[in-house]
């Protein structure tokens, strides 16, 4: 008992200490992008002839709703030169046959590269026009991975930008993420771009045109989540180049590196977050100077899962590709050659998101027992849970904060007030129900359930 | 044990009040901010739109967070407008006070306030506001140095050009993506200043940069340098390669020929000396061409399949015999280059 409590206590620290200074350089790293990013700098990149051109790839998996609309607004970003690379992944609806009559495609003789493996391609098709759009339609490969190890081979661009079909991009969204390539072409590797939760949004014809909170507790929590993770970590560890995670759902990376370390692994569900890591490691190993930067401006809006079956099959996913990434990458935890990455974000992964669901979860337990039992006065447990709570919460006022010098999505005063409400009520049960959900990646993980896609709702008015 | 739980909780119920009071501060400063910018801006940009079309008068606006809001306005508008409306919008904000104001703050202690004064002063760009950039060109910050000498650069002179291609050499490292913007001004603005930085005396990373540059803006003068850069190391000579095929550079045909077929460079090289040569389309690169459909490197082959499809009849004689009699690796790739 004594050692346990000891544990727990250790745990608290570490994770109190960790996440103040990851929060404390997220402030700093923020106040930088703010003061340093000016929209002179941005149009310059857009009117340069040296401004790398972007291949966009999008998975799609019966799209056939959102897919036009999508393709669409992405043709119309803000940007010198794209491709758009759709990637029909077997789809059983009309995905296909709905770009084909709506962009007028036909057919191609288009080799397909070797690169990068990936299921059977069963067709090729490009618009007789100058669109540079470009449908490959393949073989399920059963999942998100293998369609965009495709994209990948088939993207003829240095860089390219990862998408989900239903992701709505703001106009800039590419082109910011682009700059850090622009800045530093020799040594950025990756960016990763602010993601936020578009459940609630006034949205039309594939565009947020009104940033709203959402109605739904589940995603308003989410809200928070997103906040937290975005503006008070990922900003953070990107700080001290220990960003182990760009999101599947908006990233950009340099094409050739992504195929040098061997593209997306298909045999995993955290593709994206392995991804990351083994190119932490191969720069690493190599002694190439690299950097992989998150920017807290550019916007991907995506739908967060609303009911609770979705979101804890969301949260299973994650737990179950955090393990995976560890036990390929388990090497470089705690390591010193692979610095940040390797001394302090794999060991923060391990023992915060990994370790962190079953400490936290016995600590609720013991806790509790202790107080039933006698052993913890009443005194002692209200300060127990006084602690967990307000660190929870200076937390997430830290991060709506930086949120708010960046600047804030959700500027009115209502808003904020119902941020700070969810901010507190979510510690008494959603983040204990989060934490029991993660746990049941696990069983999956032994058993290898086959992940489903999430359950979608469509984001369109 | 009490005791202390009880002063955690107390330490953090403070922490969490100074945050809480931080966030509150910084909702009211960015409410105000955006109350102000709906205030001030459509009377900025109407008065900004009346006196360019000749029919208002602009006074100086009352407060520091109106003037603000003033001068992002005509920044904005300045980045739109050419000719005469642009010299006279510049010349209108070095009146109201504006110059004076951002070269005191080019020499300001925070670098972000630096960096955003060096970027309004070389936007507006007139004679007060390039004699204040003069004095930024040793700022220790590099993108202040770099911005300050792109103005310069982009108005033109002699000396404006030598401190380009003095901080160009100087922060090629420290900041390539703002050398790239200069180099791309200078490049665009004075061309013929741009030969230090092709020769071997500049440094690698400069050299690069001039490079890409020079092929991005097609500078057939400098053709010469770039093919004595084809025997460089890779990542120059690919760059060389693009910028020659950009050109179209005839004379250099024999160079790249020889580039692409040289086993001992690496595949990307080779792929964008093959490129190239489709793109300038010499039909003499038609049998090296031909010969790099047998590649173990499938983008080489792409590369040399798409070439010659650029290079016409002598092109699609050889992949025509490459889809019946060539090396297996490149036969599909002959076949669907030749498919309509």
């Amino acid at each position: 008992m004594i050692v346990f409590s000891y544990l727990v206590v250790g745990f608290f620290a570490a994770f109190v200490l960790v996440n103040s200074l990851v929060l404390v350089l997220a402030g700093v790293q923020v106040r930088r992008y703010v003061t340093g990013t000016s929209n002179s700098a941005l149009r310059r990149m857009l009117r340069s002839p040296l401004t790398p051109p972007v291949s966009i790839l999008v998975p799609a998996f019966n799209e056939s709703a959102v897919i036009v609309d999508s393709v669409r607004s992405l043709l119309a970003l803000d940007y010198r030169v794209l491709e758009i690379v759709v990637v029909n992944d077997g789809s059983t609806d009309d995905t296909l046959q709905r770009l084909i009559d709506v962009f007028g495609l036909r057919a191609v003789n288009r080799p397909t590269p070797p690169f990068l493996p990936h299921t059977q391609v069963r067709g090729v098709y490009a618009p007789d026009s100058s669109l540079r759009l470009l449908v490959v339609d393949k073989e399920n490969g059963g999942g998100k991975a293998d369609s965009l190890n495709a994209a990948i081979n088939f993207a003829s661009f240095p860089l390219f930008c990862t998408l989900d079909a239903d992701s709505i991009l703001e106009q800039d969204a590419v082109a910011r993420a682009v700059l850090p390539f622009v800045d530093d072409p020799e040594r950025t590797v990756a960016t990763g771009g602010l993601i936020r939760i578009a459940n609630g949004c006034l949205i039309e014809h594939g565009r947020v045109v009104q940033a709203r909170l959402p109605t739904s507790p589940y995603a308003m929590f989410q809200v928070l989540e997103y906040v937290r993770g975005f503006f008070g970590s990922r900003t953070g560890w990107s700080a001290i180049n220990g960003l182990l995670i760009v999101s599947g759902a908006f990233g950009v990376f340099r094409r050739d590196l992504v195929i040098e370390v061997g593209g997306y692994r298909t045999d995993i569900v955290g593709e994206d977050l392995e991804l990351v890591t083994r190119l932490h490691r191969t720069c690493r190993r190599a002694g190439r100077p690299y950097r992989i930067v998150y920017v807290p401006e550019p916007i991907c809006w995506t739908e967060a899962p609303q009911t609770a079956r979705a979101l804890r099959s969301q949260r299973r996913r994650w737990y179950r590709g955090s393990i995976e990434a560890l036990l390929i990458h388990w090497r470089m935890v705690g390591n010193p050659r692979y610095r940040a990455a390797g001394l302090v974000a794999l060991p923060a992964l391990l023992l915060f998101e990994v370790l962190g669901p079953w400490i936290e979860v016995s600590g609720y337990l013991v806790t509790l027992a202790a107080f039933l039992l006698g052993t913890l006065s009443a005194t002692t447990f209200v300060l127990f849970v006084a602690i967990s709570v307000l660190y929870g919460l200076i937390l997430t006022i830290g991060a709506i904060a930086l949120e708010d010098a960046a600047p804030s999505l959700y500027p009115a005063w209502a808003q904020l007030r119902r941020l700070w409400w969810y901010a507190l009520i979510e510690n008494f049960g959603y983040r204990q129900l989060m934490q029991i959900w993660r746990i049941g990646g696990l069983w999956e993980l032994i058993r290898k359930t086959k992940w489903e896609p999430l359950e979608r709702r469509g984001l369109s008015a | 044990m009490t005791g202390v739980l009880g002063g955690i909780v107390l330490a953090m119920l403070a922490l969490l009040v100074a945050g809480g009071l931080a966030d509150l501060a910084m909702r009211f400063a960015t409410v105000r901010r955006a109350r102000r910018e709906r205030r001030v801006r459509p009377a900025a940009e109407a008065g900004i739109a009346e006196y360019l079309a000749g029919t208002g008068t602009v006074r100086r606006a009352g407060t520091a967070g109106e003037r603000s809001v003033w001068l992002t306005v005509a920044i904005e508008a300045m980045l739109d407008l050419r000719g005469e409306e642009r010299v006279r919008l510049a010349a209108l904000l070095d009146r109201l006070g504006y110059v004076p104001r951002q070269s005191i703050l080019l020499h300001a202690r925070r670098v972000g306030v630096r960096r955003h004064a060096a970027e309004v002063l070389a936007i507006i760009a007139t004679p007060a506001a390039l004699s204040a950039l003069t004095g930024g060109l040793d700022d220790p910050d590099p993108l202040v140095r770099c911005t300050c000498a792109r103005a310069l650069a982009k108005a033109g002179g002699p000396d404006g050009a030598a401190m380009a291609i003095t901080i160009a050499q100087r922060d090629a490292l420290a900041a390539p993506g703002a050398v790239a913007a200069l180099v791309l001004v200078l490049g665009q603005n004075q061309p013929g200043a741009l030969g230090p930085l092709l020769g071997p005396a500049a440094r690698p990373a400069a050299r690069l940069i001039a490079v890409r540059v020079a092929g991005a803006l097609r500078l057939a003068q400098y053709a010469v340098l770039l093919r004595d850069c084809l025997a460089d190391e890779d990542g120059l000579a690919a760059a060389s390669a693009e910028g020659l095929g950009a050109i179209g550079d005839i004379d250099s045909v024999a160079a790249l020929t020889l580039l692409a077929g040289s086993a001992g460079r690496s595949a990307p090289t080779r792929a964008a000396a093959a490129t190239a040569l489709g793109r300038i389309g010499d039909d003499s690169a038609a049998e090296v061409l031909g010969g790099l459909l047998g590649s173990a490197d499938w983008a080489l082959r792409a590369a040399a399949a798409v070439a010659l499809g650029e290079l016409g009849p002598s092109g699609a004689a050889v992949l025509r015999r490459a889809v019946t009699a060539g090396p297996e690796p490149g036969r599909a790739l002959a076949a669907a280059v030749l498919t309509p």
